[in-house]
């Protein structure tokens, strides 16, 4: 279900500048080669296309879901990829898809999920603050527009630059900048750093 | 503030966007190992859906023509029989064909020679000739010109304007016998034709 979905918002995303159907089957891409493998039986090739791609799932997840259920859904979301592999037809758009399957996977959680209490960690005072800082930022993010505050976390949480981003979720760089730029303006605004840094000149 | 850090972190680094990234650095993903049940197995592309699908699509394809087909046969079928019809109303027109057909149709208990009788009167060979017709309805349904169609549409007009005489006819006998004052028959005439 949730990779005919991604597919489909795929091509509705990536339609101009998907490349064209002669070039699509050559496996160009490392991501290629490995999906190549593991549909030929090699399942360690799967653990390193896990490695490149957890981070991303990570922060599509962190921008939509509660933090406590991040990591179970992400163990959840390679095992259905895994699952589902074969039905992948574009090899090199592997990470479009994934991120399409994580973006759903996430709507689904807040469609079916009950009230949930986030469970405070315990930690040093130093990090108990930090954690605290960033937990109330992300907060923030949250409250941007989807296609900014997943951009914004990438790069932010997840320390992912432009064209990584661009290039993990099968987003074109152009429109990677653009959401970066103005989520950052907007989240400026909102935490008042525009105001300080216009006080402080 | 430099948009260059922002996309790719290259030249002059921005103080704020370095202060978000490191408080927001404690919620980055932490490597956890994968590891993958010995039990599954990713699932090969199944041809079957789709291989239905079409057998589905072309069956109701030669359904929808089959009955495409059969309507088209009986509508062809009612035209044969109109046109067989109004044949045989020719056929069976009487020798004077300037005669009131009035009187023909109408009124069989005055005409002992009703179509009834007619059809029964008629020669042997006259009816062979009719029912050897029936075998050739594509032959005369292709060779009815414009002409034979208006003689038909008179015959019809005909046919309707007998009936209606007669209607009018046992509208008067029952008024008659329930002893209904006759209605006006000139203020009814169009009733007549």
């Amino acid at each position: 279900m949730y990779e005919a979905e991604a597919t489909a918002d795929m091509l509705l995303m990536t339609a101009q500048s998907a490349p064209a159907p002669a070039h699509r089957e050559a496996p160009s891409s490392p991501e290629a080669l490995l999906i190549r493998a593991v549909l030929a039986g090699n399942r360690d090739s799967f653990a390193s296309l896990y490695e490149l791609y957890a981070p991303m799932v990570h922060g599509i997840l962190l921008a939509r879901v509660p933090r406590t259920e991040v990591e179970d859904l992400v163990q959840d979301i390679f095992l259905h990829a895994f699952k589902k592999l074969a039905t992948l037809r574009d090899a090199n758009a592997f990470g479009g898809w994934l991120a399409m399957i994580t973006r759903n996977r996430a709507m689904d959680f807040h469609r079916y999920a009950r009230a949930t209490i986030e469970v405070k960690e315990e930690h040093a005072i130093g990090d108990r603050r930090k954690k605290a800082k960033a937990e109330e930022i992300l907060n923030v993010i949250r409250s941007l527009p989807d296609a900014y505050r997943e951009t914004l976390v990438l790069r932010l949480v997840e320390g992912m630059t432009g064209p990584e981003i661009a290039s993990r979720t099968g987003l074109t760089a152009a429109s990677v900048r653009v959401n970066l730029h103005r989520g950052m303006k907007l989240l400026r605004a909102k935490l008042g750093m525009q105001e300080e840094a216009e006080t402080r000149a | 503030m430099n948009n260059d850090y922002l996309w790719d972190r290259t030249g002059e680094p921005d103080a704020e966007v370095q202060q978000l990234e490191d408080v927001l650095e404690t919620l980055r993903y932490q490597p956890l190992p994968f590891e993958l049940p010995a039990a599954v197995k990713p699932a090969h592309r199944s041809w079957l859906v789709p291989a239905l699908a079409i057998a589905a699509a072309i069956a109701f394809m030669i359904l929808a023509g089959g009955i495409w087909l059969r309507l088209q046969q009986q509508s062809r079928s009612n035209r044969r029989d109109l046109a067989k019809v109004s044949r045989e109303s020719r056929t069976t027109r009487p020798a004077a064909p300037d005669s009131p057909v009035v009187e023909n149709v109408s009124a069989p208990d005055r005409d002992p020679d009703g179509p009834a009788a007619q059809r029964n009167s008629l020669p042997r060979r006259n009816r062979m000739v009719r029912i050897s017709n029936r075998n050739q309805f594509p032959r005369l349904r292709n060779e009815m010109s414009a002409t034979e169609r208006v003689e038909a549409e008179a015959a019809k007009d005909q046919l309707m304007l007998a009936l209606r005489v007669v209607s009018a006819k046992l509208n008067l006998a029952q008024r008659k016998t329930q002893s209904i004052p006759a209605t006006n028959n000139i203020r009814n005439q169009h009733k007549l034709g």
